[in-house]
């Protein structure tokens, strides 16, 4: 019994690790905008549209079930997804605002971001590579 | 105004074959029920009464959305109720252009934006509670046809939403159970919205001039309703003064919300101001709610009250105890507009147990008391909201 709960408690820190693996924001290697992470949570909310630099925004969010997602949610936006759920019906059905483009992974992520300059997004940290420019890790 | 959906219909089929637009479907569903377990007193309340009945709490809207091109978009959202026997209807359908980012200028069908929650109403995910509390948000109607414009910004560390709207409504409501006609004119108003982190305020201010049809019970061709009595004895004066046949009126309030730490406290205080009384009353209502968030469950209570404060004075001209005819007819008069002052006392759970989905359970304790008569009785609901 006590090794089941050993084994279990383990386990639980191995997922706990996992879930709990560094978040990078990125954007496209040209852009210079400054992005603490009330703009970059300004940004992934649509309260605001632009970079500091005034050029257009277009955030990019990862599937809802992914644990990359659920960390920026939490720890970025400090919200719940059911909180976030009910902070975009608000915006969605009074046409004040449109929910980011939701893509499958980190791969898709950098695609999309390292050919368009207008781009922010979020990937696993252990995933960056010199195609991105990271502006913060959290 | 049936020119408006009439445009957006053909802007749909004709920029939806342009390959710039792009559309967006986005749609929400409410289902629910309720019943009044204690219906002694108070019979029905928001289309319920003691047998269980689901058609008041269940909606079923689709919303469409085509940018068709960087400033304009066009946006409709139909919605099947329970209430209307599952009738389709419009109930937003309008053109935004975007002046610039941050402003905006619609036309078309919009919502009458008394409230915080007017913009949504339907949207039941969008809020703690099943519907928004009924003594608050009282109208017959929620939408306006005409012009608005939405100016965003920030104020410091605040963020700033500035509504203004101009427009007009025709349509029909229900009174002693039958449907009458309804015109707003000169339906104006604006609103503006403070951010900041957890606390959000919110101050409006709208008028309009208001017609009411009058229910057979009150006016018919055979002279048999009560104003027509009234009229024909010689009471025209009095008569005129409860045809609710344009009226001004003013409707002001304020309402905060906050959200801090997993607590959250909403509250809204509104007035009506009618510049005459009329079969339409002067009032006031405010609510509060406080709730608790733990883990998926929402735990909340919510204290909803209204009054009204009818002006008499227009009786005077029908002589009291001087015949028992007259005094009937005084009666009759001052019975149409007695004062109710009615308190909702809600205590509920919300639960979102599934992404994008959520379980509400609620019972509320009705008091009523008009005329120095006190009623009461509890109404039991339940229902789940989704968005997709």
């Amino acid at each position: 019994m006590k090794l089941m709960i050993k084994t279990f408690l383990l386990l639980m820190l191995a997922t706990a690790n996992l879930a709990y693996a560094e978040v990078a924001v990125i954007v496209h290697p040209s852009n210079a905008a400054t992005l603490d992470e009330n703009s970059i949570e300004r940004i992934f909310l649509a309260k605001s549209k632009s970079f500091s630099d005034g050029s257009s925004a277009i955030p990019i969010n990862q599937a809802e079930a992914s644990s990359v997602r659920a960390e920026f949610d939490q720890g970025v936006l400090g919200k719940s997804a059911a909180q976030l759920k009910s902070y975009w019906s608000k915006l969605v059905f009074t046409g004040k605002g449109t929910q980011p483009q939701d893509v499958s992974n980190d791969a898709e992520v950098k695609k999309l971001i390292s050919a368009n300059p207008n781009m922010i997004g979020y990937i696993d940290a252990a995933a960056v590579d010199g195609s991105v420019k990271v502006v913060q890790t959290f | 105004m049936k020119w408006i959906r009439y445009l957006l219909i053909l802007t749909f089929c004709f920029f939806s074959t342009h390959a710039m637009a792009e559309i967006n479907f986005n749609g929400f569903l409410s289902v629910g029920g309720g019943l009044l377990v204690d219906d002694d007193e108070i019979a029905s309340y928001e289309g319920f009464d003691g047998d269980w009945n689901t058609d008041p709490d269940t909606v079923f809207a689709l919303q469409v959305s085509a940018a068709i091109n960087d400033k304009v978009t066009a946006t409709g959202q139909l919605i099947a109720r329970g209430t209307d026997d599952y009738d389709i209807e419009a109930e937003w359908a309008y053109l935004t252009y975007a002046i610039s980012e941050d402003w905006d200028v619609r036309l078309g069908r919009l919502r009458s934006p008394f409230f915080i929650y007017s913009d949504y109403l339907d949207v039941g995910y969008a809020y703690p509670f099943i519907a928004p509390p009924a003594q608050t948000y009282r109208f017959l109607f929620t939408t306006v046809e005409g012009v608005d414009t939405l100016v965003r910004g920030t104020l410091g560390d605040w963020d700033s939403s500035f509504q203004a709207y101009y427009g007009r409504l025709t349509d029909e409501t229900r009174l002693s159970g039958e449907e009458v006609d309804l015109d707003l004119v000169g339906f104006s108003g604006l609103n503006w919205t403070l951010n900041r982190d957890w606390f959000t305020v919110r101050a409006t201010y709208n008028r309009a001039e208001f017609s009411i049809g009058l229910p057979t019970a009150l006016a018919n061709s055979a002279g048999t309703g009560f104003l027509d009595v009234l009229n024909g004895a010689g009471f025209g004066t009095v008569a005129d003064a409860l045809n609710p046949l344009e009226e001004d009126a003013a409707f002001y309030g304020i309402g905060f919300n906050i959200d801090y730490n997993d607590w959250l406290v909403i509250s809204e205080y509104t007035v009506l101001e009618v510049d005459d009384q009329s079969l339409v009353s002067d009032d006031d209502a405010i609510y509060i709610l406080i709730g608790k968030r733990v883990g998926n469950l929402t735990y909340h209570l919510t204290w909803d009250q209204s009054e009204d404060d009818p002006d008499l004075d227009f009786l005077a001209a029908i002589p009291a105890g001087v015949a028992p005819g007259l005094d009937a007819l005084r009666a009759g008069a001052a019975g149409l507009v007695t004062g109710t002052k009615a308190t909702d006392t809600t205590v509920g759970v919300r639960w979102d147990f599934a992404p994008g989905t959520a379980f509400k359970f609620e019972v509320t304790k009705l008091d009523r008391e008009t005329g120095g008569v006190d009623t009461d009785g509890t109404l039991v609901r339940l229902a789940v909201d989704m968005v997709f």
